[in-house]
């Protein structure tokens, strides 16, 4: 033993394992025995209580009778622990005794746990809004490279959608809580530490608790800003007395979740033959050339290159959280760096982020509170020069498997041996040649004070600012295509070109809030008033050369040509005041008000000033009277909230009518500054308005064991401030927001989580089920407008419904084309069936509809957990049942195309055939419902296998506590859909966009 | 405790009174309630209606819009090839075009863009005040604003027939309920218009600071091509004599030199859009080539085959002929078009390796410069109207009002001279007395050989009602996608969907 304790105090680490095997030998040595029985208040017998003897392994469980044994304990050392979901655990130290009856309480922690909410905290049992709150544990490791993807799926009413797995792109992860109430932004305001964010800027290892404000009542007093609703983030803060540092890490590789099966090039081109021929033109590929693909004995000529297998790759993701927490009685501190790094998928993609964080405070004479919190974070973002979509976009439309990736000479391939077509864009060159660099540096500090004078009064001022810089570095060299044997040709680059730009951000807001709560006979209330003043602002800039030397010197100074300059700033302040009033009789009764104000420079002097009241009450049932012999329910509330909320994201200056200026054009050899209109602006803009109504219930029963809670709720938008289109005789003008429309959200959603134990075996289940109709009540006594040409906004209809004609497959005969007159082209057989709708006799634009809801009919996710001894699972599936996206496969054949075009009809050889004929591609890609897939999809987001170490053997190495886990995201997707992700962007019509990721990874958290 | 109270309600009082906090003014634009103050900002006003010529949709041709220049290729002058086919023009010629078709909403909303940065200027500098602007400088900005305005009107009531006739600006409500004008009033109002402003703007200009602004022979020019396209024959003919008739203007010495950066200031242009380059952020790109010829638009065979023998006959007839040598062409076939036998500058070669990027072996060679720059940003004008265009009016007006025949013969053997071809008497008349149709026919083919790939061809076949004759010979070439052209529908353009959507008032073409 000398010689194990000499090691272990040097080597602990390595020692640990080692330990681990000898610990259960070493346990052994004495043999007092404890036995017993395990009942609840009631004196039920209580099963499966873990029975076990704190710093060993010993451990046990009770049977059915609720009885136990344990042997080997120590008189006056060993300490028995009995833990059991929904109890408070209890210790007993082993004396003389061997037998230890033991009554377990009831664990009412769950009605004393608090939540986050709108300046300030509120028990949970007291609480009569719609709020959710991420199950942090539930997420901690899961690597994600946006902050935002933990929480899709994890909460009711909130949908989340990640669109891409592309590194460093926080708008590819949208957050919509209760679905879309408007045309414009429908983002959420993130609220950190109290003060205005986003959720980029913090690391998850730094989040103590993130909370979502769903109805009109918990949001309302953030007023203007909280229409979308409100997510609200706290982060770590110290503890009173021990000092922690934490490790947490995880090292993943990712690949895209499908790739899209593309043609080889003999197929390729025997399409590309049949659309020429289609088109009246000569097949460009000849029979012996088909065979040189196939044979591959002309690579540089006549290739089969798989673009896709190309331009993806398998991309490593790590994540590194360390944070520090420490404090005394009167002083806390936390601290932590968070680094993320992420290659893309594709190529030419990554990301590289670090998160920092300073929180502090100190309390004076027990009355002032002072502290601060500071944070920043650095990002770099990598894309290809013309951007990500660019080099997907040449996949898909401008490149073909005919082109090898290189010539056998070492240049990149543009050509194929068909001389009379065009370069390529070569996709992989695109993708790595030039570089778009963008970068993030932001820091925001907060300062506040606390004084509380007497007892339950007090006095917070906030002051925040916050300074964002975003530099963008944007290099294109110089090149030139060749043909394989070395011949230059074609479009190619032949100045090299550097761009640099600069947006910087700024923001104050200075918040002054008094509180002050009272208790008198059971009669709680809480008061809350205070101002707030804020002002943003940015300023862009931009700087552009010409001709450089050479593709090795960037800066600016040493380009040649051309050179410009561009920059335009804006500003906006907002001013407020609000109240709350609280008040709750002897924890039954609920009441709570709200009302803010608010004066944006964004609206016009006259409806400058927009109010927005809450109102809610609450029911706690089970404290009632004739509740209490009941043990079914630990809580049961009835809940109803309303209240108003505002929008205020409509540019900066809506309401100036401008003229632009940089409208030049020369006279004879002088500049001509010109000028012109270009935005029209609406003088009488005036404030969009949130309604919300909210009926929920929440219910715990069996000790807490189940928790259910269920929200109706019924959102209307009114005056909605949109861009509604306008008549193109205006010009190339943008249309003014104008307060037109009125769109109602009405739906209800679930949550519920049981968590239970048989023998050493913990577990627990979360389910969330959220279900929104979006429905556009009025546009301002039009009909509807269209968008895009595939959407539309029609009254009756969800905000952006697919938009265009039925079809009903394809023209298989003659007779079925004669039927009606078509106007929309040259139909013919094989050619899209557009349905004549209104029964005119001839399809045309009259015959368009509603094809498609772009709104999921409902959104859902489960989280299991599983825990045995130190073994835990957790298993997290989302998904969406019933959605409507475009997956167009644009019925031309220009780039690579998918094996879907090989079941193109033909009347002789495929008569069956599903796809369109080739050749007529502006007929057949209209919006029509033959290219809108349904799709639903049930997805394995997130999957974690972890061990955690026993706690003794670390112990005598300092070290608290250390677990390993493997987990992987987006493992499995169940869906219909070949070739393309089910989670896409409605705007994507074509598939041109990135997809995302599955990742497996390896990570350790690790306690000292 | 309570000095922070006191602090407090201090900070909350200051910033309510302080109304000032929520007060901005956008940095970044004139406010328009402070502007119109000047002859000088009225001027920057006029320059943005000018600008607005310079759109893609317009008279600044590029592979992403479809103005002009590009209609060409929907004609028997070229068309886009097979991999170009994604050009907006190559769906009208296909003929698979319909009112959703964007290439109509570009075309439309381009005019109108120009059309309501005009009515702006013509309301706001007429109502300025005495002290703000003289009458001179504002009667001449409103001038040229009309100018401008009649230059897109006459395109919209040649293409869509009926459109909205609108001149005031509009608010948002009105441009909601305008329903279209007849394309007589249109025609009218906007002769009305040219007329007014012929007698105000200069006849003259200083070319080194005004080149580019509309003369009073920029006026005349637009005024006899508004009656010529709408049948008003005698009243072109007027217009187009009195530019004639002023002497300001001949023809430039040498072709091919006019469709140059320096051709832009010759005294054949009447009216051009300017372009500077390079690096002035005012270029265009109607030059842009790759160090070759582009292949994304070509020209069809019968464009090069109509240029006749040095001897004034077409080559089926000419014994000069020889498919191997273009000297003895028609000059004009080697300005314009790039044939197998063609030298590139450079490339210090015939193109012939370079030929089978064209399906007809040709490619356009009008306002190319024959180096590899890739210059999207060049110096070369877009020509509205030209000197030759105007005889050739003429001489077309007078030949359909049975005007002289002399005369007629007279403008076309002045386009002619200046190439060296030989005039009509010593050609087509040798030995013959023409009829007034014969002469129209001579008179359509000049403007195709001398006006070929400057944005006039579609407008001529369409007022022709020549189109689907037009189609059936390129067609007969079988290159590029088959087109097809349906006379019943084809010859007025469809309102586009979007603006039928956008203003009830507004009802489709009964053809559509």
């Amino acid at each position: 033993m000398m010689d194990a304790n000499f090691l272990l105090k040097r080597k602990p680490l390595a020692l640990v394992f080692a330990f681990m095997l000898f610990q259960v030998v070493a346990a052994f040595p004495q043999a007092k025995r404890a036995e017993g029985t395990v009942t609840d208040e009631d004196g039920m017998a209580l099963a499966g209580v873990n029975v076990s003897v704190r710093g060993t392994a010993l451990a046990t469980q009770t049977d059915e009778s609720g009885r136990f044994s344990l042997s080997g304990l120590v008189q006056g050392q060993s300490i028995l622990q009995f833990s059991s979901v929904g109890y408070q655990t209890q210790t007993v130290a082993v004396g003389a005794d061997s037998r230890y009856d033991v009554v377990l309480k009831a664990e009412v922690a769950g009605l004393d746990e608090v939540v986050v909410v709108a300046y300030g905290v509120q028990k949970k049992a007291n609480l009569t809004g719609a709020v959710s709150s991420l199950r942090m544990d539930d997420v901690k490791n899961v690597p994600v490279s946006n902050t935002a993807a933990l929480l899709q799926g994890r909460m009711s009413g909130v949908t989340v959608s990640s669109f891409s797995a592309q590194p460093g792109k926080a708008d590819d992860v949208e957050i919509r809580i209760r679905g879309i109430g408007t045309f414009g932004n429908n983002n959420p305001m993130v609220i950190i530490d109290g003060v205005q964010g986003e959720l980029a800027s913090v690391a998850p290892g730094d989040i103590e608790s993130l909370t979502v404000l769903k109805d009109a009542a918990s949001a309302a007093i953030y007023g203007v800003r909280a229409a979308n609703g409100v997510i609200l983030v706290t982060t770590k803060r110290g503890n009173d007395d021990r000092r922690s540092v934490a490790y947490n890490g995880s090292y993943g590789w990712q690949q895209a979740t499908v790739l899209p099966d593309y043609v080889d090039s003999w197929d390729w081109a025997m399409l590309y033959n049949e659309q020429a021929v289609a088109n009246g033109s000569e097949a460009p590929y000849t029979a012996e050339m088909v065979q040189q693909m196939r044979d591959g004995s002309r690579p540089d000529y006549f290739a089969n290159t798989d673009w896709a297998r190309e331009v993806y790759r398998t991309a490593p993701l790590q994540n590194h959280h360390v944070s520090m927490a420490g404090g005394s009685a009167t002083s806390k501190y936390m601290a932590s760096v968070g680094y993320v790094k992420q290659e893309g998928i594709l190529i030419g993609t990554s990301s590289d982020r670090v998160n920092l964080r300073l929180n502090a405070e100190t309390k004076y004479l027990d009355m002032l509170t002072l502290g601060m919190n500071v944070s920043g974070h650095m990002q770099q973002t990598d894309e290809p020069y013309r951007g990500a979509t660019d080099v997907l976009e040449a996949v898909k439309a401008f490149s073909r498997p005919t082109v090898p990736l290189r010539y056998a000479n070492g240049q990149w391939g543009f050509f194929d041996g068909q001389t009379q077509l065009t370069a390529i864009r070569n996709p992989v060159y695109r993708a790595t040649v030039g570089y778009n660099e963008s970068e993030t540096h932001n820091v925001i500090a907060q300062s506040f004070a606390d004084l509380e004078p007497i007892k339950n009064l007090h006095i917070k001022t906030n002051f925040s600012y916050a300074y964002r810089s975003s530099p963008g570095y944007r290099y294109i060299p110089t090149d030139q295509p060749t043909r394989p044997d070395g011949t230059p040709q074609g479009e190619g680059t032949l100045r090299n070109q550097a761009t640099q730009s600069s947006y910087i951000a700024k923001q104050w807001i200075n918040e002054n809030v008094i509180t002050y709560n009272l208790d008198v006979d059971g009669h709680a209330m809480a008061f809350l008033v205070g101002q707030s003043a804020q002002y943003n602002d940015y300023r862009t800039f931009s700087g552009w050369v010409q001709d450089f030397p050479n593709n090795e010197v960037h800066e600016l100074s040493a380009g040649v040509n051309n050179p410009g300059v561009s920059g335009s700033s804006a500003k906006a302040t907002l001013l407020s005041f609000f109240g709350r009033v609280n008040y709750a009789y002897a924890g039954r009764y609920l009441f709570e008000a709200n009302i803010r104000g608010d004066r944006s420079s964004r609206i016009p002097r006259q409806n400058r000033l927009g109010v927005f009241p809450s109102f809610s009450a609450g029911w706690n049932v089970a404290n009632e009277a004739f509740m209490a012999d009941q043990r079914l329910f630990s809580e049961l509330k009835l809940r109803l909230s309303w209240g108003k909320l505002g929008n205020q994201e409509i540019g900066y200056y809506p309401f100036s009518q401008g003229i632009a200026l940089n409208r030049s054009y020369f006279w004879g050899d002088s500049r001509a500054p010109g000028v012109a209109i270009s935005n029209l602006a609406n003088e009488e803009i005036s404030w969009e308005t949130t309604t919300i109504t909210d009926v929920g219930v929440d219910a715990s029963l069996w000790r807490d064991r189940l928790t259910l809670t269920v929200d109706y709720f019924d959102k209307k938008t009114t005056d909605i401030l949109l861009e509604l289109p306008i008549p193109a005789t205006l010009g190339w003008v943008s249309a003014p927001y104008v307060n037109a429309a009125t769109v109602r959200n009405r739906g209800w959603e679930a949550a519920a989580g049981y968590r239970g134990q048989a023998g050493a075996l913990t577990w627990g289940i979360n389910l969330n089920l959220t279900k929104v109709k979006n429905e556009i009540l009025d546009v301002n006594g039009r009909e509807d407008w269209i968008e895009s040409g595939r959407f539309i906004n029609q009254k009756g209809h969800p905000i952006g419904a697919l938009y265009g004609y039925r079809s009903d497959g394809l023209y298989r005969d003659e007779g079925a084309l004669a039927e009606v007159r078509h106007t929309l082209g040259n139909v013919g057989l094989g050619d899209l069936k557009l349905l004549d709708l209104n029964e005119d006799g001839q399809v045309d634009q009259n015959d368009r509809t509603v094809i498609g809801n772009p709104f999921p009919d409902f959104t859902y996710g489960t989280n299991v957990n599983l825990g045995f001894k130190g073994v835990d699972f957790s298993a997290f599936l989302q998904g969406i049942g019933g959605v409507d996206r475009f997956y167009m496969e644009y019925p031309r054949v220009a780039g690579n195309v998918t094996t879907v075009f090989l079941d193109r009809f033909d009347p002789t050889s495929n008569p069956g055939g599903n796809y369109p004929r080739l050749g007529n591609e502006n007929y057949n890609s209209l919006s029509a419902s033959h290219w809108v897939v349904r799709t639903a999809y049930l997805r394995l987001k997130n999957i974690e296998l972890g061990y955690t170490l026993p706690r003794q053997p670390l112990n005598k190495v300092k070290l608290q506590h250390v677990r390993f886990f493997v987990s992987a995201q987006n493992l499995l997707t169940f869906t219909d859909l070949a070739h393309w992700d089910p989670e896409k962007v409605v705007g994507d019509v074509r598939n041109h966009a990135y997809p995302n990721a599955k990742t497996f990874s390896l990570g350790i958290n690790l306690n000292l | 405790m309570k000095n922070s109270i006191i602090v407090l309600i201090a900070l909350a009082c200051l910033f309510s009174a302080c109304t000032d906090f929520l007060e901005h003014v956008d940095p970044n634009e004139i406010s328009n309630q402070t502007f119109w103050n000047s002859e000088q900002e009225a001027e920057m006003a006029l320059a943005g209606c000018y600008d607005a010529l310079q759109d893609e949709y317009l008279f600044k041709p590029s592979p992403n819009g479809n103005g002009p220049f590009n209609f060409e290729f929907m004609t028997d002058n070229g068309f886009f090839t097979v991999y170009y086919d994604w050009m907006q023009g190559a769906e009208v010629a296909r003929g698979d075009h319909n009112a959703s078709s964007y290439v109509f909403l570009g075309f439309w909303t381009a005019s109108y863009n120009v059309i309501s940065r005009c009515n702006q200027v013509i309301h706001q500098v007429s109502r300025m005040p005495e002290n703000a602007i003289g009458e001179t400088a504002a009667s001449r900005i409103i001038a040229e604003a009309k100018v401008v305005r009649a230059l897109l009107y006459n395109q919209l009531a040649l293409l869509y027939r009926d459109v909205p006739l609108i001149l005031e600006p509009q608010t948002i409500p009105e441009s909601q309920q305008t329903p279209k004008s007849d394309r007589a009033a249109i025609v009218s109002a906007i002769v009305a218009d040219l007329e007014g402003a012929a007698q105000v703007l200069p006849p003259t200009i200083d070319k080194g600071t005004e080149l580019g602004r509309a003369t009073r022979g920029a006026a005349l020019a637009l005024l006899a091509r508004v009656c010529l396209y709408h049948g008003l024959y005698e009243k072109a003919a007027q217009a187009a004599q009195q530019v004639i008739g002023s002497g300001l203007y001949g023809l430039h010495g040498t072709y091919a030199s006019l469709f140059t950066f320096e051709g832009g200031k010759s005294d054949e242009i009447l009216f051009s859009v300017r372009y500077k380059g390079t690096g002035l952020s005012e270029g265009g790109y109607l030059s842009l080539n790759y160090g070759y010829p582009p292949e994304w638009m070509v020209p069809f065979r019968n464009l090069a085959d109509a240029y006749h023998c040095v001897d004034g006959k077409p080559i089926q007839e000419s014994p000069l002929y020889d498919p191997d040598d273009d000297s003895t062409r028609d000059p004009r076939l080697m300005a314009n078009i790039t044939t197998p036998n063609s030298y590139w500058e450079w490339t210090q070669s015939k193109y012939a390796w370079w030929y089978w990027n064209s399906p007809s072996g040709l490619f356009y060679r009008k306002f190319q410069r024959e180096y590899n720059e890739q210059v999207w940003d060049d110096s070369q004008d877009y020509y509205l109207i030209r000197y030759a265009d105007v005889l050739l009016m003429r001489a077309e007006a007078l030949a359909l009002a049975a005007g002289d025949a002399n005369e007629i013969k007279a403008l076309v053997d002045a386009v002619r001279t200046r190439v060296g071809m030989p005039g009509i008497d010593d050609a087509e008349g040798q030995g013959k007395v023409l009829t007034h149709g014969e002469l129209l026919d001579i008179v359509k083919h000049e403007r195709r050989v001398e006006l070929a790939f400057e944005g006039l061809r579609y407008f001529d076949l369409f007022r022709w009602r020549a189109m689907e004759s037009a189609y059936a010979v390129s067609n007969a070439e079988g290159l590029g996608s088959k087109r097809d052209f349906n006379p019943d529908r084809h010859y007025v353009w469809p309102i586009p969907q979007a603006e039928l959507d956008n203003n009830k008032a507004l009802v489709q073409a009964p053809e559509w």
